[in-house]
C-alpha cells in the first residue's frame, strides 16, 4: 500500500497552523491511516488504496483541516478555461482511448515538491493505473510548449524524441526495445502497429504514455505552470486520476485551467469538478453505527470529511461527493465517512444480544483428543508449514512423485508444493535438533491436501496424525506399542498387515487396519537411506494415521 | 567428620578413589574403567560428584579435532575442482566457460566453484569468457597447495588434532571458506586427580562392604531389608532431565482463542485452504483488477489450475454486483466480469471465504468463528512467513450494528489481557472498517493486530443475506509472539527443541 512521505513543517504549512507532532501521531490514524515510521522531522504514513485523494500530503492536510474543524465540506477551487484544447485522435480506440489533460498555473516546485509529485504518480500509477495498463499520468512544464495539443496513434518508426533521463533523440521503437522505462512497460502496447503520443502544435512530443515523457518539458525548480495529461482504458479512472492531482495541485496554490479534450463525438472541458449526489438515510446512519446523533449532526460530521450535505426532508440528507473522491459508491460508504467524522475514538463498544448456542468443529474436537494422548505418552507437538517442495517430501524420503498441490509461482524452490504428508516435516525438524538430548519424541495433527476431482476445489483436505521417535535403541515394538496405544484409547481394535514403503526398512513396516477404516496408515522403522538424507546420525521410527473426522 | 563424608561415599566413588590410588593419584576415566570394569558413564558422573565434594580435581581439556564431510572424502580423491580445471588448462591454450564442464568432467556446480578458486588462487585469468592459465597456475601444477596437503592428511588418517602448524593452518582457512567440506568436532580430554582431601581419605582407608542403594522387591519379599544398611544419598546430587509432553505454543495460543469464542456462544467452523478466486475474491467484491489479487501477493495454483463455481445463480448476481451493483444500490466497479479469471485456484489468502460460504448455507441470526491457516507470497524471514493462521467471525442478525463488533472485539482482547483502540481502515469487502490496534506498553506503541468491518451489501446480496452483518480477521501468530516475548516468526514452524522443552506452560 503507498506510503506517503513528508515533514510536520509541510503539512502544517499546508494546514496553516502548528500543532504537537504527538497530537498529529494520535491523529493520523483516525482519519483512516497507519503511521508506518518517525523522527523528529519526517513522517511515513500508509494511506489506502480506497484513497487515492491521500496520497499527497496537500490531499493529507484538505482531509485534516476538516477533521479538525478548520474548513468543513467540499473546497472551492478557482477554475477558468485555458480556450485551448487537446485533440484526442480515433485512431487510438483499440489501442489506448482516452485522455484527460488540463492546466495548473502557479505551483512553486522546490526539490522536496518535486519528489514528492514523482511518488504521488507513481503511488496513483500502482493503485488507479494498475501498473500504468488502465491510467498512466504526465506532468509537463507548459511554459517550452505550444497549444493546442494532440493525442494521436503515432507510427513507432516516423517518430522520435528525446526521452527523459537520456540525451539521445530515438524513435518510438527504439524507446521501448533501450529505454529502461520502455523495455520496463513494452508490454502494454505489444501487438499494436501504432503507439499513443502527445505532441504540440509545433510537434514537439510531450510525452508517448504510458511509456515515457519527453525530457523537453520535464518539471525543475523554474517550473510555474504545467500541464497534467492522463491517459488509458478506463474513462471513469482517467478522470478520476485527473481530478485527484489538478486538485492536489490546486490545494499547493496552483490555477485550474480547464482544457477542452475533443473527441471525434464529443468535447469534455476538463477537469470537471461537479460534485456527485447521494441520498444517505438518517435512520440507517444511527442504526448502523449505532449512535444516537440527530440529522444537523450528521451533516456536522460529513463536513468534517469534506463532503457538502443539506437536509432533503427530516429523514434523507443529500450528500454531494467532490469528484477526486473514488471511495464512495453506495450509501454505505457514507455511513463510514459519518463514522469517521464523528472520530472512531467516541464511538462506545457493546457487546451484541444474540444469544445462540456455541458447537466446536468435529474435527478440531477430533484432534485435541489425540493430542492429550500423545502428550500423555510424553511427545511433543511441533508443527510445520504446509508448504514444501518434492525434494523434501518426495525424494528425501525415497518415495516417487505422485499427484500433488503444485504452487504456479513459489516463493523459492524449497516451498513448491502443498503437503501430502506429515513424516517429512517431522523429519525435518529432526534434523533441526540434532544438537538436542535423545531420546527425541515428536508428533504433529495437522491438514493435508489431495486432489479429488469430484470436489468443487478439486482438492480434499485430510487430517492425519504423524509421530516420529529417535534414540539409539528406537525400534519396531516401540512403535508398535505407540501405535497400538493411540489406536486403543480411541476406542478402536488394531490390526496389522505387512506394507511395503519405500521410506521404510523392508520387512519393518505395517499397515494398520481399523473397523470401517476410521483410522488408516502405517508405522515402522525408518530406512537407514532416509535417516541419512536428513543428515540423522540414530534410528528412527514413527507413524502416520489418517483419520475421518 | 571425614569418616561420616566415607560412610557416604556410593559404591563407585570408592572404586574410583581406589583406581586412583593405584594409578598414583592421576588417571583418565577410561584408564578408571577398565581398571574397575565399569561403565564409561558411570565413572564420569561419579567422578562429578567426587569431584563436587572437594575429593578430586577434574582436568579438562578441549581438542578440536578435524573431519572430511562426504563432499571433502570426494575432494582428496578426485582432487579439488580448480585442481581438474587447472590440469584441463595446462592441456589447452584456454578453456571456454561453457565448456569448461566437458573438459574436465565436473558438474556444472563445480564448475563456478573450480572458476572462483582459479581466481583466488590466481592460477587463471578469465577474458571474454576464455580461461587461461597464469604463470602461477603452471608453478602450481605439481605442486600441493596448503589445502590440498590438509585434505590428504585427512583422508589417510581419517582424523585430525587440531593443531596449530602452519600447515594445518593455513589450510584450514582455505577449506573453511567452502561450505561443507571440513567437519571440526571439539573433543573433551578428562583426567582425575586427586586432591589433598581425597588422599586423606585414602589413607584413613576405603573398604568397600556389601551396602545397599536400591530397595529392591526381592529384599521387600524376603524380609532381608531388616539386615541391611540403606547408604544415606547426597540429596543435593546432579539428576537427569526428564521432558514432558506439550502441546505446542501457537497451538494453544489457537485453543484459547476457540474457548473465548465458544465461551461467546460462537459455532465453530472450517473451510479448505485451496479456493477458487471466486470465493477468496470476487464474492467479497474484490474487483478482478485489484492489486492484492496480483501474482506477487496471491498464491495461484498450477495444479489444480482452475476450480468449479458453486451454482449458477451466485455466480451471476456476483458478477451483477461487480458490474453495475446488481440490486444493491451500488455503483459496482464498471467493468466486464469474467468468469474465467473467478475459476482460478488461490491458496486462500484470509479466512473471510470461510464466512461467506458460512451466510450462503445458515440463516441468521447467527454468531460464527473459524481458526485456519492463510496464505501469503511472502518470503521467509523473521517478520513473514508465507502461511500463518487467522481467526475470522462473522455476527448476523437483524440488530447487530458497528457498536456490536466494536464490543466482540474489546471483550476478545480484554479477555487475552490487552488494551485495544480502533482506527480507520480499508477492506474492499466491508464498510466501516476498522483496524484493531493493541497497546504495547514495553514498546510504547500501537500494533495492527486484525481488521473488521461490515459485510458490504455487494457481499450480502448475492449470498441472499437480509441483515447486517459485522465481521472480523485477527491474525494469531503475531499474539502469540507477544505473550511468548519472540521476535522470530520462524521459531514456531521451524522451532528449537530445546525451547519447547523449557518453556514453561504458563508462558501462555
Amino acid at each position: 500500500m503507498p506510503v506517503i512521505n513528508f515533514t510536520y513543517q509541510n503539512l502544517y504549512q499546508l494546514i496553516g497552523s502548528q500543532m504537537d507532532n504527538q497530537e498529529l501521531i494520535d491523529l493520523l490514524p483516525m482519519i483512516g491511516s497507519d503511521i508506518d515510521d518517525y523522527d523528529d522531522d519526517n513522517l511515513k504514513v500508509e494511506f489506502f488504496p480506497n484513497r487515492p485523494d491521500h496520497f499527497s500530503v496537500e490531499g493529507i492536510a484538505r482531509t485534516l483541516k476538516g477533521f479538525m474543524g478548520i474548513e468543513l465540506g467540499i473546497p472551492k477551487y478557482e477554475m477558468n478555461p485555458s480556450g485551448t484544447s487537446i485533440t484526442i485522435d480515433p485512431g487510438l480506440e483499440d489501442i489506448r482511448p482516452y485522455a484527460a489533460c488540463a492546466i495548473v498555473e502557479g505551483v512553486k516546485f522546490d526539490n522536496e515538491k518535486l519528489a514528492q509529485i514523482m511518488e504521488f504518480q507513481e503511488d496513483l500509477h500502482w493503485v488507479l493505473g494498475r501498473d500504468r495498463k488502465k491510467v498512466a499520468i504526465g506532468i509537463h512544464n507548459l511554459d517550452v510548449i505550444t497549444p493546442p495539443f494532440y493525442y494521436k496513434a503515432a507510427d513507432p518508426k516516423e517518430h522520435s524524441f528525446v526521452p527523459l533521463e537520456t540525451d539521445e533523440e530515438m524513435n518510438l521503437q527504439e524507446i521501448l526495445g533501450k529505454h529502461t522505462k520502455g523495455r520496463k512497460y513494452a508490454h502494454i502496447l505489444e501487438g499494436y502497429d501504432k503507439y499513443p503520443l502527445i505532441v504540440d502544435a509545433k510537434g514537439n512530443v510531450l510525452s508517448m504514455p504510458p511509456i515515457i515523457n519527453g525530457e523537453l518539458t520535464k518539471l525543475t525548480t523554474e517550473t510555474a505552470n504545467v500541464l497534467v495529461d492522463v491517459t488509458g482504458t478506463d474513462e471513469k479512472a482517467v478522470n478520476q486520476a485527473l481530478n485527484i492531482i489538478t486538485t492536489s495541485l490546486a490545494e499547493a496554490g496552483g490555477k485550474i485551467k480547464t482544457l477542452k479534450n475533443v473527441y471525434e463525438d464529443k468535447t469534455l472541458e476538463l477537469p470537471d469538478l461537479t460534485p456527485k449526489k447521494m441520498l444517505l438515510t438518517v435512520e440507517n446512519a444511527r442504526n448502523m453505527i449505532g449512535i444516537n446523533s440527530s440529522g444537523d449532526e450528521i451533516i456536522t460530521m460529513l463536513g468534517r470529511v469534506r463532503l457538502d450535505a443539506e437536509a432533503v426532508n427530516e429523514d434523507e440528507i443529500a450528500v454531494y461527493i467532490p469528484p477526486y473522491r473514488i471511495d464512495v459508491l453506495h450509501e454505505v460508504d457514507i455511513i463510514e465517512n459519518v463514522a469517521i467524522g464523528y472520530d472512531f475514538r467516541k464511538i462506545e463498544s457493546r457487546l451484541p444480544d444474540v444469544s445462540t448456542v456455541a458447537s466446536e468443529d468435529p474435527r478440531k474436537k477430533f484432534e485435541n483428543r489425540i493430542r492429550e494422548i500423545m502428550i500423555g505418552m510424553g511427545f511433543t507437538e511441533v508443527m510445520s508449514l504446509m508448504l514444501t517442495s518434492e525434494e523434501q517430501h518426495y525424494h528425501k524420503m525415497n518415495l516417487t512423485e505422485d499427484k500433488r498441490v503444485v504452487v504456479a509461482q513459489p516463493i523459492s524452490q524449497d516451498r513448491t508444493m502443498i503437503r501430502k504428508s506429515l513424516l517429512n516435516g517431522l523429519m525435518e525438524f529432526l534434523e533441526d535438533n540434532t544438537h538436542e538430548e535423545l531420546p527425541q519424541k515428536i508428533f504433529e495433527v495437522g491438514e493435508v491436501v489431495y486432489l479429488d476431482e469430484a470436489t468443487e476445489t478439486q482438492t480434499r483436505g485430510v487430517g492425519k496424525l504423524a509421530a516420529l521417535i529417535t534414540h539409539s535403541t528406537a525400534n519396531f515394538t516401540e512403535i508398535k506399542s505407540v501405535t497400538a496405544s493411540v489406536l486403543s484409547n480411541l476406542g478402536l481394535k488394531m490390526d496389522v498387515e505387512p506394507l511395503d514403503h519405500p521410506s521404510f526398512i523392508q520387512g519393518r513396516c505395517a499397515m494398520v487396519v481399523t473397523e470401517e477404516n476410521k483410522l488408516t496408515g502405517f508405522f515402522g522403522e525408518i530406512s537407514p537411506k532416509v535417516i541419512s538424507n536428513f543428515n540423522l546420525e540414530y534410528p528412527v521410527v514413527g507413524f502416520e494415521l489418517e483419520y475421518k473426522e | 567428620m571425614l569418616k561420616k563424608f566415607i560412610e557416604e561415599l556410593h559404591l563407585y566413588e570408592k572404586k574410583i578413589l581406589l583406581a586412583l590410588e593405584k594409578k598414583k593419584g592421576k588417571a583418565t576415566p577410561e584408564q578408571i574403567s577398565k581398571i574397575q570394569d565399569m561403565d564409561i558413564k558411570a565413572v564420569m558422573s561419579s567422578g562429578d560428584s567426587l569431584e563436587s565434594k572437594g575429593i578430586i580435581k577434574i582436568h579438562k581439556d578441549i581438542k578440536e579435532v578435524l573431519s572430511l564431510s562426504g563432499t571433502g572424502k570426494h575432494y582428496a580423491l578426485e582432487g579439488l575442482p580448480e585442481r581438474r580445471l587447472l590440469e584441463a588448462l595446462d592441456k589447452e591454450d584456454s578453456i571456454r566457460i561453457s565448456d569448461a564442464a566437458d573438459k574436465t568432467g565436473l558438474e556444472s556446480k563445480e564448475v563456478n566453484i573450480a572458476i572462483g578458486w582459479l581466481f583466488k588462487k590466481k592460477w587463471a585469468t578469465m577474458n571474454k569468457g576464455e580461461i587461461k592459465i597464469t604463470p602461477e597456475g603452471k608453478d602450481s601444477l605439481h605442486k600441493e597447495s596448503e589445502d590440498e596437503q590438509l585434505l590428504n592428511t585427512l583422508l589417510e588418517t581419517q582424523k585430525l588434532l587440531l593443531d596449530p602448524s602452519k600447515i594445518v593452518k593455513e589450510g584450514l582457512n582455505l577449506l573453511k571458506k567452502r561450505k561443507n567440506i571440513i567437519k571440526i568436532k571439539k573433543q573433551h580430554e578428562f583426567n582425575f586427580e586427586l586432591t589433598d582431601k581425597g588422599r586423606e581419605i585414602l589413607d584413613m582407608g576405603i573398604v568397600i562392604k556389601d551396602q545397599a542403594t536400591q530397595l529392591t522387591h526381592t529384599d521387600l519379599m524376603t524380609g532381608r531389608w531388616e539386615e541391611l544398611e540403606y547408604r544415606p544419598y547426597d540429596i543435593q546430587a546432579d539428576y537427569p532431565d526428564i521432558y514432558p509432553g506439550k502441546i505446542h505454543p501457537l497451538q494453544k495460543t489457537i485453543e484459547e482463542i476457540r474457548s473465548i469464542f465458544i465461551k461467546l456462544g460462537f459455532t465453530e467452523s472450517a473451510g479448505t485452504i485451496l479456493e477458487s478466486a471466486f470465493w477468496n475474491f470476487d464474492c467479497l467484491f474484490q474487483p478482478q483488477d485489484h492489486a492484492a489479487r496480483e501474482m506477487q501477493d496471491t498464491f495461484y495454483i498450477k495444479i489444480p489450475q482452475m476450480a468449479k463455481l458453486p451454482g449458477e445463480e451466485l455466480v451471476s448476481s456476483v458478477a451483477r454486483v461487480h458490474e453495475d451493483g446488481g440490486a444493491t444500490g451500488s455503483e459496482g466497479w464498471g467493468y466486464q466480469w469474467d468468469e474465467e479469471i473467478a475459476r482460478q485456484s488461490v491458496l486462500r489468502t484470509h479466512t473471510t471465504c470461510v464466512s461467506a460460504r458460512f451466510l450462503e448455507d445458515n440463516k441468521p441470526p447467527l454468531k460464527m468463528f473459524s481458526v485456519g491457516r492463510v496464505f501469503r507470497r511472502e518470503t521467509i524471514t523473521y517478520k513473514h512467513l508465507p502461511e500463518f493462521h487467522q481467526v475470522e467471525g462473522i455476527i448476523a442478525a437483524e440488530d447487530i450494528d458497528f457498536e456490536n463488533l466494536l464490543g466482540i472485539l474489546k471483550e476478545f482482547y480484554h479477555k487475552l489481557g490487552f488494551d485495544v483502540r480502533f482506527r480507520p481502515a480499508y477492506f474492499p469487502y466491508t464498510y466501516l472498517s476498522t483496524e484493531c490496534e493493541i497497546y504495547l506498553p514495553e514498546k510504547e506503541s500501537w500494533i495492527e493486530l486484525g481488521g473488521s468491518g461490515m459485510f458490504r451489501p455487494e457481499v450480502l446480496e448475492p449470498l441472499g443475506v437480509e441483515t447486517p452483518v459485522a465481521a472480523f480477521g485477527l491474525g494469531i501468530e503475531r499474539l502469540a509472539m507477544i505473550r511468548l516475548g519472540i521476535t522470530d516468526i520462524r521459531m514456531l514452524y521451524k522451532s528449537d527443541l530445546g525451547w519447547l522443552r523449557n518453556l514453561p506452560v504458563t508462558k501462555l
